[in-house]
């Protein structure tokens, strides 16, 4: 054992504790009290890595995203149809708002919401977030259904330095976050998945888990170990990287929201889009392919049929 | 643009954004007015580019602990998030406002300071007879202490003691 691994399980030593107990998940919820979910298993998630310099390259930033993607997604989660899919921005606009574009970007001029928003004299005003703000998740989502529309995550790159506190272990200390473990725990939300326990000022009245029992409290008393230790627990320290891997519980509310049916992603449009093929039939989608089909010929018919006429 | 009444929180919403925790010194620095008032309403509405949904919520002001009170006894709030039609938007972090509630406000610029850490919701606690200033709303705190560590964000605690603690640090 190299030195260098030596100090990385002496500093990460959670990473290599024994495998984490299951508790219970909680699901994000509307106003209204629908639990929210997306109705297509096939999500892309566009990353806009900013400009050098930074502590990782934009090629680097891409692959954490793509990892903390793979995580809460099949085939590395057998047991949910989510494909959560990261595409590298070279282009384009990384506004954030209700587009149905989902976005991750890195503020790195202002902290400010992209674009300014528009008052009602057409001027654009900065709406900045305060700089204790190290992310912002904002998602949209049908109040009446709960399905989730757009989502969107912001990245504070102005105050903060993001990197990869595993393979740095030195920057633990210092103003540096580890972006794999931050954006794992905001991809849970973004998936529709709330904090896995309850505090103060969070809910009234309180949630139930899904076991039916109120969520627990995360902090007095403190939780059990499989609650503070699960990727969706509401509080970490800067050099956190636990939530890098999902806990027992963290996989199982994922897998019961977005069970695997065997759906098809389509390869990505040249856009970055996302369409797909759901079917609930073990058979890979095959039986909507031939749906699709029928309908095509369908379509040829009517169009014969008039063509024929004239 | 359209203008509704918010259907804000009653229920519960995430609070997720990632926040680096502020202290009480903290939160009052950078404040530059702190009230202690009662939510009168709130109205959501989409900005110009239907991009994004903002509340506009007005308090009544009971108490200044910084700054000057205002002449008419009100201030607005405005920030992100909202319901407008069948659309809601949830961004992380952001206090949640419900009408009727009393709130332990640290406002800058008219907005909240630290997103949700900025407000505590106040209730008057029938057995000690007095108004009590929960802790802050359930953001995803960051600390460089240990887990779940960020100060007294997580504890109820009286009112009138947190005033003097507030007027101590302004006075200072």
């Amino acid at each position: 054992m190299s030195v260098r691994t030596l100090a990385l399980l002496l500093a990460f030593g959670s990473l290599v504790a024994a495998p984490r107990d299951a508790q219970a998940y909680v699901r994000e919820v509307t106003n209204s009290g629908l639990p929210v979910a997306w109705h297509y298993p096939c999500l892309t998630m566009q990353v806009y890595p900013g400009r050098p310099p930074q502590i990782l390259t934009a090629d680097e930033y891409v692959a954490a995203s793509e990892q903390a993607a793979a995580v809460w997604s099949y085939p590395a989660l057998a047991c949910t149809d989510i494909r959560l899919t990261i595409v590298k921005a070279t282009q384009g606009s990384s506004d954030v708002g209700y587009d149905k574009r989902n976005v991750i970007a890195f503020r790195q001029d202002t902290w400010c919401r992209q674009p300014p928003q528009i008052d009602d004299a057409g001027m654009a005003q900065p709406d900045c977030y305060p700089s204790s703000a190290l992310a912002v998740t904002s998602v949209f989502k049908n109040a009446k259904t709960g399905e989730i529309l757009d989502a969107d995550i912001e990245f504070n790159a102005v105050d903060y330095s993001w990197g990869d506190l595993v393979d740095k272990p030195g920057l633990v200390g210092t103003t540096t976050a580890d972006f794999q473990n931050a954006l794992t725990h905001e991809l849970g939300h973004v998936l529709g998945l709330d904090h896995n326990c309850y505090t103060i000022t969070d809910a009234q009245p309180r949630l139930n888990d899904n076991t039916g029992s109120p969520e627990v409290d995360c902090y007095n008393p403190p939780p059990p170990q499989a609650v503070a230790d699960a990727t969706m627990y509401p509080s970490v320290e800067l050099g956190d990287t636990l939530r890098r891997d999902l806990s027992p519980d963290d996989e199982q509310g994922i897998c019961d929201i977005y069970p695997h049916r065997h759906s098809v992603c389509p390869p990505l449009p040249s856009n970055g889009g996302c369409s797909v093929v759901a079917t609930d039939s073990p058979d890979g989608g095959q039986t909507a392919m031939l749906l699709m089909v029928v309908v095509l010929l369908i379509a040829a018919l009517v169009f014969l049929r008039r063509y024929l006429r004239v | 643009m359209a203008i509704a009444t918010c259907a804000v929180a009653a229920l519960p919403v995430a609070m997720a954004s990632l926040m680096r925790a502020m202290d009480l010194a903290e939160l009052t620095a950078s404040a530059d007015q702190i009230v202690v008032g009662d939510v009168v309403s709130t109205e959501c509405e989409w900005d110009g580019g239907h991009r994004n949904i903002y509340s506009t919520i007005e308090i009544s002001v009971q108490e200044s602990w910084k700054g000057s009170p205002p002449n008419n006894g009100r201030i607005k709030i405005r920030q992100l998030g909202g319901t407008v039609g069948e659309i809601e938007m949830t961004v992380h972090g952001m206090a949640r406002f419900t009408r009727g509630e009393r709130a332990l406000l640290f406002l800058r610029q008219s907005g909240v300071v630290g997103m949700g850490q900025g407000k505590r919701h106040v209730q008057w606690d029938p057995g000690n007879k007095q108004w009590l200033a929960e802790a802050a709303e359930g953001i995803e705190v960051v600390s460089a202490g240990a887990k779940g560590s960020s100060g007294d964000a997580h504890r109820s605690e009286a009112l009138n003691q947190l005033r003097e603690k507030v007027r101590a640090l302004v006075r200072n």
